[in-house]
């Protein structure tokens, strides 16, 4: 049978898109014509040239301030103050405000007119803002059809909206929205319920807390009426949010845009007036309030003071990853820029290097050291140091492990810094593995399955063979790769030895469970039921996945890595290989309970997302950190002490029903001379569900010392917490700045045996220069 | 210990869209508006659009609602675009089938390699398929979905899509 090279078969067959039903006779025919064969050989060979230039091919980026927009940690303050208060507001506020109210102009325009279109045909202008247009819904290609529905103008119309609206961000970029449109234009209305109640829900509403509300209602007689419409948000990086409106505003749709419906406009005249305030309070008092009423928050925002004597207990769950620094590093020192603040976890830039703490005893998998000091960026503060080491385990003593690898080969891993860096990475683990060892691999995407049957490790020279011959491409195919991968570590299971799923990705989990909770619940059931437990290795661009990586090794009782270099491969695999295989103690959990006599108020710095309720502590049900092999763990305070006068952590409850508390007067405070006592809570790594968790204590007493005395662990610890929290803006930061952080690292590199202190050390200048070059150009 | 929060969901899910498919979304969009620019706008607005979306819903099918938004916003712009120039509306058919100007598109594309220059003179359903198929790494299935065209037709597009650029690099060759 001859084919026509018309035929699209061909190129189907090619790319792997025929249906199977068709393959088999398909083949037939090309083994009896070879001219259709070498046809699909050239289309092969088009395909791999095409895929080769789209891979390589620079990648196309939205500018910073188009993904400003997206992401902006702040919120705009979009006022109409009415024309008489004008310049008191912008004197107030100070010079930004001119530019944001000139850029401002055509985003609020926007908002009038198509309320009053609104308003005009149904009289509601609530319901502006509830109408949605299908996004999804289908353009045919003949788009000549579709334009004569002449819903232009709608449609333009809702991006604009929606524009704007992303600029309201986070919980109240969502759930506030809607009250906020309603609130803005008609402001008699707002005006009014809020002279009713003035501390009642509208400032909160709008993220404004009546201390900040103050400025203006002392300033103004009619001070609500000026106020009403507000849209607000605090800034921390105000200048860069004013230059995303100003771009939003200049391309050429929305000048064209905000021209027309200006003219359409009844010359209401408004300003959108920015708020230079970064230090941002008046969000943050609430979340706190929230804390304080028992409610917890799982955000990536820095924990802030607690007050002891309201919350004397402080909960969190260890976490050895350290995906995040290498993910920093690769930013900083690769690609010359700062990472996003979210990217930034404090907790895995500290535990990213080593520590000195000896393991001393056998009773418990790991022991505990304490060290407190001054700090160095913050008067009058301590700085308190929970060191857990782990018991080291011998390479060769090291239990059997079966590990099963689940490796990503969609096209996306194609590039240089992905499978292939992963292939290099794997090849020097399996050169480290002894007999007892088995490994197996299976991949998702590409030719989903089984590539390689577990195999012992002296059979190094089969395995590595499957491993070079990893490709990436074609669509992702991979329903039940994850199980797959889980049942052979099952079928092989080593009792007492390390059980292991491996994967390995960019971060495309189609591995064959879309729904994410359901993967994150095979992933859990399979590590409590099954003991197999699950590391994750993240690779090349992303630091989003990232989330969801961690969040998954989280659920798999694992860690979780990101490899940006064949040296952090090495680390991870080879030098760290006892302690990324071999876990000594699982859901491992931290309680401080702080001594209201001593501690006025305190901080966890870092483990934003592993804090946990008080209660949780003794629920043996609650799945917390896991601890691997000779690991190290580091955890900071900061700690204000009592009698001091900062003010950190006073923010807390103010009721109407409730007196200051009078601490010297409280009987109920026992009388003790102790800091602090560190509670630990931990399982056996074989432990079920049910069993119950071991626990001890370590109390600690302040004695007072001063940050020259304290360990060179303690201070290169503190100074890559100082980083951390440079880098993330934080507003705990104090004094910290780069010059002191590099005093404080390059005199606590101490012996450094894997040389990454010093790299550490070169980071913070490279990131010192980032940030000069940043504010000089801005 | 889980994130439950749909605002942080949202964002961890805009993240995530943004690092797979912000260049694939910006070359396909810049395919049918023809202008970078204007693509990166279309795009913007895509993730934008994203935001307002329950993340449970859209998370499964990620990939095809991008493109397809993207690709209905693209028409919008274009719709709009005539609107202003005042074209008429049998001119649209232009966008469609007829291949931009050689010399022009070379132009603009100089910057990229000779398969993706060469994609611009192909039509425009050929190139909108080709750049599904490959930079945005989808099935024929998810091809279909997106752009409205049947199983079938997508095989016939790509697969003269790839013949002609595979005459083109030859071409080139001789």
């Amino acid at each position: 049978m001859k084919i026509n090279s018309e035929d699209p078969r061909l190129t189907a067959y090619a790319l792997g898109e025929l249906d199977p039903s068709e393959v088999d006779d398909f083949e037939k025919i090309l083994e009896e014509c070879p001219e259709a064969k070498s046809e699909v050989d050239a289309i092969r060979g088009t395909i791999k040239t095409i895929k080769e230039e789209f891979a390589e091919a620079p990648k196309k980026k939205l500018s910073k301030e188009q993904k400003q927009i997206l992401f902006s940690n702040e919120e705009d303050v979009i006022l109409d103050p009415g024309p008489g208060t004008f310049s008191k507001v912008n004197r107030w506020l100070g010079v930004t405000a001119a530019a944001a109210c000139f850029v401002g102009m055509g985003i609020v325009g926007l908002r009038s007119v198509k309320q009053e279109l609104q308003e005009n045909s149904d009289g509601e202008s609530q319901r502006v803002y509830t109408r949605a247009v299908d996004p999804t819904g289908p353009v045919p290609l003949d788009s000549k059809e579709d334009s004569k529905k002449g819903s232009i103008k709608e449609s333009d119309l809702d991006f604009a909206e929606v524009k704007e609206k992303a600029k309201v961000k986070k919980e109240s970029k969502f759930e506030q929205i809607k009250q906020l449109e309603k609130a803005s234009v008609p402001s008699s209305k707002i005006a009014k319920s809020q002279s009713a109640d003035q501390n009642g829900p509208i400032p909160k509403r709008f993220g404004l807390s009546t201390q900040n509300a103050a400025p203006f209602a002392s300033n103004e007689g009619d001070e609500l009426a000026s106020v009403a419409g507000i849209r607000r948000k605090q800034s921390s990086k105000s200048r860069l949010s004013i230059r995303t409106i100003e771009s939003s505003a200049r391309s050429p749709l929305d000048l064209k845009l905000g021209r027309e419906l200006q003219d359409g406009s009844d010359k209401r005249f408004f300003n959108n007036i920015k708020e230079k305030d970064g230090r941002d309070d008046a969000q943050f008092g609430d979340k706190e309030l929230e804390e304080i009423n028992g409610e917890q928050y799982q955000v990536y925002h820095d924990t802030p003071f607690f007050p002891t004597i309201e919350r004397p207990l402080s909960t969190f769950a260890i976490d050895v990853d350290t995906a995040s620094y290498s993910n920093v590093r690769r930013y900083i020192g690769r690609r010359g820029q700062l990472p996003p603040v979210d990217a930034v976890r404090v907790e895995e830039l500290i535990n990213y290097f080593d520590y000195d703490y000896p393991y001393s005893g056998d009773k418990h998998p790991f022991s505990v050291h304490l060290e407190t000091s001054s700090v160095p960026w913050k008067a009058g503060h301590r700085l308190v140091r929970i060191g857990l080491k782990a018991k080291d385990m011998q390479l060769d003593k090291r239990p059997a492990s079966n590990l099963v690898f689940l490796i990503d080969c969609s096209g996306s891993m194609g590039n240089k810094e992905k499978l292939p860096l992963l292939k290099k990475s794997l090849v020097l683990l399996v050169e480290n593995l002894n007999e007892d060892d088995r490994i197996g691999i299976v991949t998702y995407a590409g030719g989903a399955g089984v590539e390689l049957d577990p195999l012992h490790g002296d059979q190094k020279d089969k395995i590595i063979e499957v491993i070079n011959g990893l490709r990436s491409g074609g669509s992702t195919n991979g329903e039940g790769g994850i199980r797959v991968a889980y049942d052979l570590v099952s079928k092989n299971y080593i009792e007492g030895g390390t059980n292991r799923v491996i994967i390995a990705t960019d971060g495309d989990f189609n591995v064959g469970i879309s729904n994410s909770n359901k993967l994150i619940e095979l992933v859990k059931g399979r590590a409590d039921k099954e003991k197999i437990f699950l590391t994750a290795l993240g690779f090349g661009e992303g630091n989003i996945k990232d989330a969801r990586l961690e969040q998954i090794a989280n659920n798999g009782n694992g860690e979780y890595y990101y490899i940006d270099s064949i040296k952090e491969g090495r680390r991870v695999l080879v030098d760290k290989m006892s302690s990324t295989l071999v876990t000594v103690a699982k859901d491992v959990k931290i309680q401080v309970d702080f001594n209201p006599r001593k501690v006025k108020s305190y901080r966890l710095i870092g483990y934003a997302n592993r804090r946990m309720k008080a209660e949780e502590f003794r629920d043996d049900a609650k799945d917390a950190g896991e601890i691997g092999a000779g690991h190290a763990v580091t955890a900071l305070y900061e700690i204000v002490p009592a009698g001091s006068t900062s003010d950190e952590g006073d923010v807390a409850v103010k009721s109407k029903y409730r007196k200051p508390a009078k601490k010297a007067e409280r009987s109920d405070i026992v009388e003790s001379e102790e800091l602090l006592t560190v509670f630990l809570r931990y399982k056996d790594p074989e432990a079920d569900i049910k069993d119950e968790a071991e626990e001890f204590s370590v109390p600690l007493t302040d004695s007072g010392k001063g940050w020259e005395n304290s360990s060179k662990d303690f201070r290169f610890a503190s100074s890559v917490a100082g980083f951390g929290m440079l880098l993330r803006n934080s507003k705990f930061g104090g004094q910290v700045n780069y010059d002191l952080l590099l005093e404080i690292a390059s005199e606590a590199i101490g012996k450094d045996k894997n040389g990454l202190r010093k790299e550490f050390v070169e980071l913070l200048k490279k990131a010192k220069s980032i940030t000069q070059a940043k504010s000089t150009s801005e | 210990m889980l994130e439950n929060n749909t605002a942080d969901e949202r964002e961890e899910l805009v993240h995530r869209a943004l690092i797979e498919f912000e260049s694939a979304l910006i070359g396909y969009a810049a395919s049918i508006v023809k202008d970078e620019d204007r693509a990166k706008d279309v795009v913007q607005d895509t993730f934008i659009k994203l935001y307002e979306q329950d993340p449970e819903k859209v998370r499964k099918s990620l990939k095809a609602w991008l493109f397809t938004v993207c690709r209905n916003r693209c028409f919008d712009v274009i719709r709009k675009e005539k609107r202003m120039i005042n074209v008429e509306d049998d001119q649209l058919t232009v966008i469609r089938d007829v291949a931009d100007d050689p010399s022009q598109s070379a132009e603009r594309a100089d910057e990229h390699s000779n398969v993706i220059k060469f994609l611009d003179r192909l039509p425009q359903n050929q190139r909108e398929v080709i750049r599904l198929k490959f930079e945005g790494d989808m099935s024929y299935k998810e091809i279909s979905q997106i752009t409205q065209l049947s199983v079938s037709n997508v095989g016939f597009l790509i697969h003269a899509g790839i013949k002609r650029l595979r005459g083109l690099l030859s071409d080139q060759v001789a």
